[in-house]
């Protein structure tokens, strides 16, 4: 193998707090998710169409430990050591941390499966905190709402977004493994916060959107991501001075590394919301699917005929 | 018993405890070493020539405080094709400025750093505040060379309020799960 690439595959960054917390993570899910399991053996109804999938459904589990395996890479493995040597490798790294882990987490419904799988010592009193701070009349609750609305959660993702890529906020990052380490937290809390609205997962506290809705929100996240990337894509000199001073590998020079980047974060990194946005659009046409036929009589007099959707 | 053993068993809740947090510190010993030897850093010689190599040299945390610690990350490439060279021996002394005698040295590796492309040493800075020079000395099959640079050591600063702060946040949350639980079986009883 050549020693160059054997040197980067064997480039970890083992972090123990964040082994911790993603084992604690886990740990805390797949308890719950047997629990659950367990509670429910024998009396599962098969899945129909447009019915809600049950909690302790396979397809929950797998794609929450795939969701964690993500971080992990992100968070550990070669992408995140060469991410302050290849801009590149930065921009997958934001990528997993921004669309691919936490709609895979989110999809699984997580906040619900964890209570269960709480020790019973600690399920009460959680589950009572939770109760109060969510409570109809709560403060907490009226404060996370206005929070997290979805105009409010749009526009601090766009800021989030846009503004770590400032060359000033960027540059600190590399410099930093504090500042890079808030960097990675934010990105990944705003996309959670973004994705809990498309998924619809717990809790539930806002009024719930239509699918239609979702398809809207999905595809508002294009724009400012699609101009940032387009942005660093054309750009005709180095943006981010950090990697400048770095040495190269495998002959990318500083814009050729820029501009990979730049496409990464303009077409796959598009293309993720376009992904999500078809699927919400074959659950929608599903839905139409299933609405009652209308009666003859409705679609088959002569004017319904003639001139299909006229009104009389 | 073993650690496997104490996790089985459900009837012994402080062994378990016990157990966890034992896994727990083993998971620290053998990441904490990898954590420490992460790179970053603000880079103080870029790119410069070293006998027949071209050397890069950063030091991390960007403000190095007199006592605390103090990491090197130096890369080595051929001026040629920018190629990395990962079969050098680097070698980094620190010295007071006017003062000749080595204050810290010791051998930057591979094998200490996170990115295997790098060599890495981590030391603790000299407890007198003040500028020092450190040599950077490379030497491989195809020579030796040396970059030099002047790098200030600030006094201490105070405690991380930061990290003392979070650690109350979690003694106090602790404490407070800890009351609520022994208050509750009164409550059930009502």
């Amino acid at each position: 193998m050549d020693p160059i690439l054997k040197a980067v595959l064997t480039s970890w960054n083992w972090r123990v707090e964040i082994i911790l917390v993603l084992a604690l993570a886990g740990t805390v899910y797949i308890r719950g998710w047997r629990h659950l399991r367990r509670r429910t053996r024998g009396r599962q109804r098969p899945y129909r169409p447009g019915q809600p999938w049950p909690l302790s459904a396979t397809w929950r589990l797998v794609s929450y430990l795939v969701g964690l395996v993500f971080i992990t890479i992100a968070l550990m493995s070669p992408i995140d050591v060469m991410s302050g040597q290849l801009f590149f490798m930065h921009m997958v790294q934001h990528l997993l941390l921004i669309m691919i882990a936490p709609p895979l987490l989110l999809i699984a419904n997580p906040m619900a499966v964890m209570l269960w799988g709480l020790p019973d010592r600690l399920r009460r009193p959680v589950g009572q905190g939770f109760s109060r701070a969510l409570h109809r009349d709560s403060n907490s609750r009226k404060l996370l709402r206005t929070i997290t609305s979805p105009g409010v959660v749009w526009l601090l993702w766009v800021i989030v977004i846009v503004g770590w890529h400032d060359p000033d906020m960027y540059n600190a990052a590399l410099r930093s493994d504090f500042v890079h380490d808030i960097e990675h937290i934010s990105f990944f809390l705003v996309s959670m916060a973004y994705w809990w609205h498309v998924t619809g997962a717990g809790p539930r506290i806002h009024k719930q959107f239509g699918l239609l809705g979702r398809i809207i929100f999905v595809l508002a996240a294009i724009p400012p991501n699609m101009m940032t990337g387009v942005v660093l894509a054309f750009a005709e000199n180095p943006i981010y001075a950090y990697y400048m001073d770095i040495p190269r590998i495998w002959n990318i020079s500083v814009m050729t590394d820029q501009r990979i980047s730049g496409v990464i974060m303009w077409i796959p990194g598009s293309m993720m919301y376009i992904i999500a946005a078809l699927v919400l659009v074959s659950q929608l046409l599903g839905q139409e699917e299933r609405k009652p036929n209308l009666p003859e009589k409705v679609w088959a007099s002569d004017e319904a005929l003639l001139a299909p959707g006229l009104k009389k | 018993m073993s650690i496997k053993v104490l996790l089985k068993n459900h009837h012994r809740p402080k062994r378990r405890l016990l157990a966890w947090l034992a896994l727990a510190l083993l998971l620290w010993g053998t990441a904490a070493r990898a954590a420490w030897a992460h790179g970053g850093g603000t880079v103080h010689i870029a790119g410069e020539v070293a006998g027949p190599y071209r050397v890069t040299v950063w030091v991390a945390p960007n403000e190095v405080e007199a006592g605390k610690k103090l990491h090197f990350t130096v890369a080595v490439v051929r001026p040629e094709n920018n190629q990395p060279v990962l079969d050098a021996q680097v070698m980094v002394q620190v010295t007071a400025v006017g003062d000749d005698t080595a204050v810290l040295s010791g051998p930057a590796t591979t094998q200490q750093a996170v990115n295997k492309l790098f060599y890495e040493a981590d030391f603790k800075a000299p407890q007198n505040p003040g500028e020092y020079q450190v040599q950077t000395r490379v030497s491989g099959s195809e020579g030796e060379g040396e970059v030099l640079f002047v790098l200030p050591i600030k006094p201490a600063s105070g405690s991380n309020f930061l990290v003392i702060g979070l650690i109350g946040l979690v003694v106090i949350g602790g404490l407070g799960l800890l009351l609520n639980q022994r208050r509750e079986p009164g409550r059930r009883a009502d």
